[in-house]
């Protein structure tokens, strides 16, 4: 069960690191991209898609990139560096842009509750 | 009088064989024509194959272009009523970036694994822990995507349910290290050779 227990860990840190364009672009100019059975290890970790898995994430955009890196096109345009310049700019801006959004739609939620609640 | 027939005889037979001769010639151009366009029909074919290879191939671009797209678009087009209810349900765990940072992912336990004074590489994760052989025995050959012709069906996870693990690079000391990143940032957080 340690062996599992630690598997598991392994395999959530790792996961998660797939979400960092720069990460990718290391990998792609290392050549595991061309590896099959690296391939077929990002197959595998497709299982974090669960529910009961995905839980656990702290960086849910992996799994975005996870379904990206199933496609060959995909990682053979990651060796270009200037490639994953874009999809971390793109990336830090969508994220930019829903964080602030989640925000201001939080703080509406909550003044509507305490309206609600002070209507009560 | 038998040799005057024997005389015609020998030329109608004389006749027949030139006649035969240049039937034969004909066959034999007919041949030679039909030998060409043989030829030129198998230069055709390798041309068609490879029209259609091309074909393929971009249809399969295509495909993989149209299957990117849509989950863009579905992600785009949520309902602003089911994202009230993931946000009320999903807070935000890290607000400062959407990944986690260098500095997390060598703090983690697969950074703490790979030791970058004995084996020179930059101590990225897992690909340096492979390339330095340095593979946990958990990650050791017995798993499928080790084998070259891995079948559809893999093994599952053989996960407990009971884990209660908390996030990699959890801790409170980052927190106030990080700055808020900018599109304007030039550096990597992975380093390259």
């Amino acid at each position: 069960d340690t062996g599992n227990r630690l598997r598991f860990q392994l395999e959530l840190e790792f996961v998660q690191c797939l979400a960092n364009p720069n990460y990718l672009n290391f990998l792609a100019q290392r050549g595991y991209f061309k590896d099959k059975a690296f391939v077929n290890y990002l197959k595998y970790l497709l299982y974090w898609k669960e529910p009961e898995y995905a839980k656990y994430l702290k960086y849910p955009q992996c799994l975005h990139m996870l379904e990206l890196l199933q496609y060959e096109h995909f990682r053979k345009e990651l060796v270009n560096a200037q490639c994953a310049k874009f999809i971390d700019e793109q990336q830090i801006l969508h994220w930019q842009h829903y964080s602030r959004k989640r925000m201001r739609l939080q703080q509406a939620l909550a003044e509507q509750q305490q309206q609600n609640t002070s209507v009560k | 009088m038998i040799r005057f027939m024997l005389h015609r005889l020998f030329l109608q037979i004389l006749e027949l064989l030139i006649q035969r001769d240049g039937e034969f010639q004909e066959l034999m151009k007919l041949a030679v024509d039909q030998g060409k366009i043989h030829h030129e029909m198998q230069l055709l074919e390798k041309v068609v194959e490879k029209r259609d290879n091309d074909i393929q191939q971009l249809q399969k671009q295509l495909k993989e272009a149209e299957h990117i797209l849509v989950i863009a678009l579905y992600c785009r087009s949520s309902s602003k009523s089911t994202l009230c209810l993931f946000i009320l349900k999903h807070p935000l765990r890290d607000p400062r970036r959407p990944y986690p940072t260098d500095l997390e992912m060598r703090s983690g336990l697969l950074g703490q694994m790979n030791n970058p004074s004995t084996n020179g590489v930059n101590g990225h994760l897992p690909g340096d822990a492979l390339a330095a052989g340095r593979l946990p025995d958990v990650l050791a050959p017995q798993y499928p995507w080790q084998s070259s012709d891995m079948s559809m069906n893999m093994l599952p996870p053989n996960h407990s349910n009971d884990f209660m693990l908390e996030p990699p690079g959890h801790n409170k000391e980052n927190e106030d290290d990080v700055e808020v990143m900018s599109t304007d940032s030039s550096s990597s957080s992975s380093d390259s050779d």
